[in-house]
């Protein structure tokens, strides 16, 4: 009721020259989708942009391909329900998985030339096991498009006042212009500029939203008084019998830390596609860890307004007030003037276009490449793969704006999400990771760890949710423990399957498996900073002050 | 990426394909939009009224941002400039041995 309100005030406020600043943008969008087309002759370069780009292109569209609407405001929601540990999704939850993905894995992502996550999976394992990941991951991107779909439905009927079906078709339209006519190159040029409009329109409302509060320290005495000690940190109540929401510290550590976040940052290709358009393994390597940088500071942007929401909106989450996963959507509507009003509006369509184009772009080339040549037309020529991949993109826009309804019966966002990668992700990363250190690992034995991991991890959440068996303090503790049993069952499986066949020659397992790998690596003669393992332990360091820094405030 | 043809390319080309180079470096993207930005967003502070500023906690966070946004934008322009894009050597770089089977 309140924000409905709110809302016809704002559409009054939005001026001509704010409405002129989102015109822009669009134009520019549409602008590098029609400058990169010429360089689009192949469907290397539809793909994987002719694996061309240099490190800190990647890496931003890295950690922007990350930054959509959903995570922006699904982030900020959780911050203004359960406290200042949602930053361990980006401290623990990201940063270590994302290092690891630069030192360790990419060196087989990028140094045996697959082009694509699946393929991966199909050169070390087998088809079946090929099948299950090219399938569930196209599935999920369709899903995640469809969710990204309806947060910016969500935001523009709120800020704008524009009927959500009319705002789907319209930013649905543009995403799908640019990426048909620059492919992969489009979309990661698009993720940088979007990045850093994103950040033009969050800093400015950060910073408003902190002076009103009167400061970072202030907000967390108001918030510990109100809310209790625990909110306001990211390790107490972890304890066994504590209140923490997000659970135990093992569960947060080996259950987020280790195996949720390793399976999303390390197998999702949506992300490591990224890294494999980079112009050199160096470069696919840097990928990811300078993507992790901006990562480590993106609390900054998402739960500290998500906790200056909860003092400064009345009635926040509560029944009648403003929904938690519209908590920075109102603090732009109470605090920004026009001119700020119009780049964080841009902001907020940006990011949700990063989001979704991620996904269009990385389905296509799974589609395409994984599916339709591998088990349905194989061996035709390169111009009707590159044809068969922009039908794909149509394809996945239309049935991504399906799918925004199933994403509209969530009501957070983000536990709908950490669900999804419970199911899907950890089970694959175990098979990758297993398949990268171990050569024994069997060509049958992928399959068998994926779908044994994926029941375990289903098993968890059904005798948590449906059969109440187990206990759990939030969907999210659950979730944290889902991946662990999924991690486990997964692993054990593996290993039981290999011992009973006959492991692969190494011929089969050239670039694929520690030992046999093709790169050559040149870190030594490069510069501290063009070199993964320094700048990833960098990384680390930071986010580990940063933890430090927030224990004493 | 000009025509392949068998004829050296000339200089008056080679500028040719460097100006377009330039015109379509991400770089070149980031900077204008952010000017645009900038500019307007300024413009839009500088004639705030006092009502607006109060809104926003008393700052004037339009005009703040929007001169933060032009520098920006003037800081990835003079970057390109600075550091112009490399031209490939040759016009066969788009063919690489592994990207069809």
């Amino acid at each position: 009721m309140l924000l409905a309100q709110e809302a016809v005030d704002l559409r009054l406020d939005l001026s001509t020259w704010d409405m002129l600043l989102l015109g822009t943008y669009f134009a520019f969008v549409i602008g590098i989708g029609f400058a990169l087309k010429r360089a689009v002759k192949t469907s290397g370069d539809f793909f994987l942009s002719g694996r061309s780009l240099p490190a800190w292109i990647t890496g931003l569209a890295f950690i922007s391909a990350n930054l959509g609407a959903v995570e922006i405001l699904g982030q900020s929601a959780s911050a203004a329900e359960y406290g200042a540990a949602v930053v361990h999704y980006f401290w623990i939850g990201a940063v270590p998985a994302m290092v690891f993905l630069g030192i360790v894995m990419m060196p087989f992502y990028y140094g045996s030339r697959v082009r694509s996550v699946p393929e991966f999976m199909r050169l070390r394992y087998d088809r079946k096991a090929h099948l299950i990941n090219a399938s569930t991951f196209v599935l999920a991107s369709l899903l995640i498009a469809g969710v990204n779909l309806f947060a910016l439905a969500t935001v523009i009927e709120a800020l704008l006042g524009l009927p959500d079906e009319w705002a789907i078709v319209l930013s649905a339209a543009f995403v799908l212009t640019y990426i048909l006519l620059g492919g992969l190159s489009s979309a990661i040029y698009n993720e940088v500029l979007q990045f850093f409009v994103i950040l033009a329109g969050l800093i400015p409302l950060v910073i408003i939203a902190v002076k009103e509060v009167g400061g970072i320290g202030a907000l967390f005495d108001a918030l510990g008084a109100r809310n209790g000690e625990a909110f306001t940190s990211a390790w107490e109540g972890t304890g066994p019998g504590g209140a923490n929401a997000f659970g135990d510290v093992f569960g947060i550590v080996v259950g987020l830390g280790f195996c949720l976040s390793f399976g999303y940052w390390t197998t999702n290709f949506a992300e490591v596609q990224r890294a494999m358009a980079a112009k050199s393994t160096n470069a696919a390597r840097m990928t990811p860890i300078i993507g992790a940088y901006p990562k480590v500071f993106i609390p900054l942007i998402t739960i500290l307004p998500g906790m200056c929401a909860l003092v400064l909106i009345p009635g926040l989450g509560e029944s009648g007030g403003v929904e938690y996963n519209n908590a920075i959507p109102a603090l732009m509507d109470a605090y920004l003037p026009a001119g700020a009003l119009g780049v964080a509006v841009t902001g907020l369509v940006a990011a949700f276009m990063a989001g979704m184009a991620a996904n269009v772009s990385s389905f296509n080339a799974v589609f395409t490449y994984d599916l339709w040549e591998e088990y349905v037309r194989p061996g035709r020529s390169d111009a009707y793969y590159l044809w068969v991949g922009r039908l794909a993109t149509v394809a996945g826009v239309v049935i991504g704006i399906g799918t925004a309804f199933i994403a509209a019966n969530f009501e957070n966002i983000s536990n709908y999400f950490q669900v999804l990668f419970t199911f899907f992700n950890v089970p694959l990363f175990v098979t990758f990771i297993i398949g990268m250190f171990w050569k024994r690992a069997t060509a049958g034995a992928g399959f068998w760890g994926i779908l044994v991991g994926t029941l375990g991890a289903l098993g968890t959440y059904v005798f948590y949710k449906f059969i109440p068996v187990l206990e759990f303090r939030s969907d999210l503790h659950e979730s944290f423990w889902g991946g662990i049993v999924a991690f486990v069952l997964g692993a054990a499986t593996i290993v039981l399957v290999s011992m009973r066949q006959q492991p692969k020659t190494d011929d089969e397992l050239r670039g694929l498996v520690r030992g046999l790998e093709l790169r050559d690596m040149q870190e030594g003669e490069l510069a501290f900073y063009r070199r993964p393992v320094p700048m990833g332990v960098g990384s680390l360091v930071i986010a580990a002050a940063l933890y430090v820094g927030m224990s004493l405030l | 990426m000009s025509d392949r043809t068998d004829q050296e390319p000339t200089d008056a080309d080679r500028a040719k394909v460097l100006r377009l180079a330039k015109l379509f470096d991400l770089r070149t993207f980031i900077g204008s939009l952010f000017v645009i930005f900038g500019v307007v967003v300024s413009l839009e502070g500088a004639t705030a009224s006092a009502e607006e500023i109060a809104k926003a906690s008393d700052i004037n966070i339009s005009l703040w941002s929007g001169l933060a946004m032009l520098a920006v934008g003037l800081g990835f322009l003079a970057w390109m400039l600075a550091q112009p894009p490399v031209l490939p050597a040759a016009d066969t770089s788009m063919e690489r041995p592994d990207s069809t089977r």
